[in-house]
Formats: structure tokens, sequence, C-alpha cells
């Protein structure tokens, strides 16, 4: 496991993961050209903590806009979080949105809906 | 771990494991059970992929019609800003190029009957001919007035454009 921070890009998110701290951040927007190549490291990684990371986990996601094959990697994520939480670990996800963002509150409820996983709300003002 | 997934890669995987199941004869009904899950599991990501794009894709949509909206407005103000400039610098312009040209014009007429006038009445011998310089002066000034107008109109505007932008700098 390592740590990973990539800057956020025009069409990438913020990514920001400490296995140390138990935590993954993700922020901005994403579009990448091939979203799969872009999270793929991030996946491989919460594949890895489920096995052998520490026993908190906090997830901190703030979206503005995420592409088609974004929404099936971020799937593939939570998925990964969800298997963190079936080995015994304590998680939390964070889902922040911006001001009157109803889709993407939406968004994260489908997500939390579907695997079952708890997913705190939270709005934040606009930039 | 392999660094060359594919988008559903998973999905995709447990596919060709059950293929592979089938092509050997063997299925057992565990097996039929998990595919059937999985099958089902992909069916409600799709529904939620699905859903999360539309909704997204609204979103999108709606930034993209705002977008126009505003460019529409823009356009539109600019239409107003360059109707506003054009009768402000009309207005500024005018008088200062009239009165120019009436300066001109006087100064012209005036050397024209003391200097010219005496001259042509001495050495030429055609009717009227005084008349015709006269006419020919008047039609000079007239093009003069109108270049001179142009020219301070470019100038005027110009100085406005330079004013609305040191004022739009300074508000941001």
């Amino acid at each position: 496991m390592e740590k990973i921070f990539i800057e956020p890009t025009r069409t990438t998110p913020l990514i920001n993961f400490d296995p140390d701290e138990g935590l993954l951040e993700m922020k901005g927007r994403s579009s990448p050209e091939n979203s799969i190549e872009f999270y793929q490291k991030i996946l491989d990684n919460l594949e890895e903590y489920a096995l052998s990371g520490g026993e908190q986990f906090t997830a901190n996601i703030a979206f503005e806009y995420f592409n088609t094959s974004s929404s099936k990697c971020l799937f593939d994520v939570f998925k990964r979080m969800s298997r963190i939480e079936d080995s015994g670990k304590t998680i939390t996800i964070n889902w922040h949105y911006e001001e009157g963002d109803d889709d993407m509150m939406e968004a994260g409820e489908d997500y939390s809906d579907l695997l079952d996983l708890d997913f705190n709300f939270t709005e934040i003002e606009e930039d | 771990m392999d660094k060359n997934h594919e988008l559903y890669y998973d999905e995709i995987s447990s596919l060709r494991k059950f293929r592979s199941k089938i092509d050997s004869h063997a299925v057992y009904k565990e097996d039929l059970d998990d595919f059937s899950n999985e099958y089902e599991e992909l069916i409600a990501q799709a529904k939620v992929i699905t859903r999360v794009s539309d909704r997204l894709q609204k979103k999108l949509d709606n930034a993209n019609i705002q977008i126009k909206e505003q460019n529409d407005e823009i356009k539109f103000k600019n239409i107003e800003l360059k109707t506003t400039v054009d009768q402000l610098a009309q207005a500024r312009v005018g008088r200062k190029a009239s009165t120019i040209m009436l300066s001109v014009a006087l100064i012209l007429f005036i050397a024209e009957q003391l200097l010219l006038e005496p001259w042509i009445q001495a050495n030429i011998d055609i009717p009227f001919a005084g008349l015709g310089i006269l006419a020919i002066l008047f039609v000079l000034v007239k093009v003069l007035e109108s270049s001179l107008e142009k020219y301070f109109m470019n100038k005027e505007k110009k100085k406005i454009l330079e004013a609305e932008q040191k004022q739009a700098e300074g508000w941001s």
C-alpha cells in the first residue's frame, strides 16, 4: 500500500489516499480519457487496505461532476469500501455536495442504497 | 495485481470463468447460484449507473443552457454597449467636427473672396467662375467634414472603451 496524491486537473479530481491515516479524499470533476486507468491504483490500494489496513477508514468525497465511466469506477471504489467494512473495520463515508446540487446528493444516495453503505451527506458552499 | 484492467473487468472475468465451466461440463447448482447473483448485481449496478449518469447529464445540460443564455445576454449587452458608445461618440464628435469645418469654410470663403475672386475677374473670362469655385470648395468642405468626423469618432470610441475597461478593471 502506498500514499497516493494526484493534483486535480480540468478533467480529473484531486486524489489523496493515505493508508497510514486510513483516509481517502476525492474532490473535483471526473471525466478522464481513461477512467479505469485513472482509478485502478486506488482500487488496488483499497483492496489491499481491506486485507491489511488499519481499523478506521474515512472517505471524504466531494464531486462537482463525473462522467459515466467514472460512475462505474466510483461504484467499484465503494464496493471496495464495502469489503473494508465486511472485513470488520469501521468505515465513515462523507459525501459532500455543493449547495442546491440535489443531483449530486441523489447520486450519493444511489450508491449508498445499492451497496448498503452509510453515507454522511454534507452540503458545502459553492466556491 | 493486474495493472491492465478494463472497465467491468470483474464482471467480464466472472463471465469467462462461468463459460469455461460450461465448456468443461462442470456446472453445479452452486455455480448457477453464484452466476445469477452476479448477474442480479450487474443489473442493479447498471440501473444505478444509468440513473446517476442521467442525473449528471441533466446537470451538464442545465449548465450548457445557462452558458448559452449568458452568451446571448453578453451578445445583447455588447450590441447595447456598441450603440451607446456610438451615440456618445457621435454626440461628442459631431459638434467638434462641425465647428472646425465651419471655421475652415469661413477662412476659405474669405480667402476666396479676398485673393482668388479679384484674380479670377482679372484673368479668367468665364461667367460664374467664382461661384463654381465656391461650389467646389463647398463639396470639398463637406467631404472633409465626414472624414474628420470619422477620424474623431474612432478616436473618441477608443477613449470611451478604454475608460470602460479601466472602470471594469477597477471593479474586479
